[in-house]
């Protein structure tokens, strides 16, 4: 059982809006670790999109992210993957 | 304190007058102070932590004072690095006050309202905003009435049974984030965030608004939570209550709430149960416990085995 944290900066302009938000969901439900994003003292759960809409997160806010399980390395990885393209948007 | 200029919600009517470097100050009392006798000198009591406010009676006896020794009572009063002054009714802020406060960098407010009404409402205010919370991964709905929260892993159905139940006529409080907050000693309210608010989201449809699909009686904004139910897949393994006798609690912000663990399974109507768990709370509000009266009856029954002939007939 591993538990990471990094943070994370938001690149893009728009911001972690719908589209963004719907691609770090689909990379966190593929593992099985449980993951949860923070931002202003706000935790959610990283496998609901709804979670996700909740932070509002705009570009240059910074998102902590805290995964917590067996497949905690390959988690952060596949996310941080995400985040650092910008969600493919710039 | 830059949430009291911000606020609608509580109606306080507030405009700044002086003392904008201060607004990063903290309030973290909920009561207020009428400072009254702290401008006559007597400032022992005068809490810092607290929202200061002038009335007719602060304003006019200040105007009674000769000018040199209103600046000494306002240098006083300042000097005691109270969290804000508010001036209500109106009142003209004479410019020694708002230039004391400027000087002490206290922020000097103004209201519209009389002193009394801003009271009532600063104080709504304040407890809303001072009160313990936290936010929860979840669906809080009310169904008949009692406010069930849904908690289980993601992906386990909460959304789907949570439509379900607004289908039959029950109401979607918050979907997925659940914003907690303590009311009273005994008493926690969820409510949803302002963004997702009324919006759900179902896997293969994607987010749905409730209320434009089913209308206003199918949301509410807040409501009390009174049951805590656990969805978790079944696992042959896991012994589940079988009788209910015992009451399982849940903690949220230090208030204990019932607690159900219910197995999902297919075939299993989830909706139905979770009616049934609603339905049962009322009956135990109203001082009836099926599982334990039902519990008593047996063992009155096999207390009395021969009584009667049959075994287990009734004797009342």
């Amino acid at each position: 059982m591993g538990r990471l944290e990094r943070s994370f900066v938001i690149v893009n302009s728009l911001g972690l809006h719908a589209r963004p938000a719907a691609m770090v969901v689909q990379a966190s439900n593929r593992f099985r670790c449980e993951i949860q994003f923070e931002k202003d003292g706000l935790q959610i759960n990283a496998k609901s999109i709804m979670g996700v809409l909740t932070l509002a997160a705009a570009r240059g806010a910074s998102v902590l992210v805290i995964c917590e399980g067996d497949d905690a390395e390959q988690a952060m990885a596949a996310i941080g993957k995400v985040f650092e393209s910008g969600f493919g948007e710039r | 304190m830059g949430a009291l200029l911000d606020d609608q919600k509580f109606d306080l009517r507030l405009v700044l007058v002086a003392g904008a470097r201060g607004l990063s100050r903290k309030v973290s009392s909920a009561r207020i102070q009428k400072p009254g006798l702290a401008l006559a000198g007597f400032t022992e009591y005068l809490h810092r932590e607290r929202i200061q406010v002038f009335g007719n009676t602060e304003m006019s006896y200040l105007k009674t004072l000769p000018r040199e020794r209103r600046l000494e009572v306002l240098q006083a009063f300042f000097a005691q690095d109270v969290a804000c002054l508010v001036v209500t009714k109106d009142i003209e802020i004479p410019e020694d006050v708002t230039a004391a406060g400027e000087a002490a960098g206290v922020p000097v407010l103004r209201s519209s309202h009389l002193s009394s009404t801003f009271i009532e409402n600063i104080q709504s205010f304040l407890e809303d905003q001072l009160t313990a919370s936290t936010s929860m991964h979840g669906v809080l709905l009310d169904v008949l009435g009692v406010g069930i929260l849904l908690l289980g892993k993601s992906g386990i159905g909460k959304s789907e049974i949570a439509l379900d139940l607004v289908m039959r006529g029950h109401r979607l409080v918050a979907d997925d984030i659940v914003e907690v907050k303590r009311r009273t000693q005994d008493a926690v309210v969820g409510a949803g965030s302002e963004i997702i608010k009324h919006h759900m989201e179902i896997r293969g449809l994607g987010i749905i608004n409730i209320k434009d699909l089913f209308g206003v009686a199918a949301i509410r904004e807040r409501k009390k939570i009174e049951i805590v139910l656990e969805l978790c897949e079944w696992d042959p393994e896991v012994e589940y209550d079988r009788l209910g006798v015992d009451d399982r609690k849940f903690r949220i912000l230090d208030v204990e709430i019932p607690m159900l663990v219910v197995p999902v399974r297919p075939g299993r109507n989830m909706t139905t149960i979770i009616e049934v768990a609603a339905r049962n709370h009322l009956l135990k509000l109203q001082g009836h416990h099926s599982a334990r009266e039902f519990q008593e009856r047996l063992n009155r029954a096999i207390a009395l085995p021969s009584e009667g002939g049959g075994g287990g007939t009734e004797v009342e």
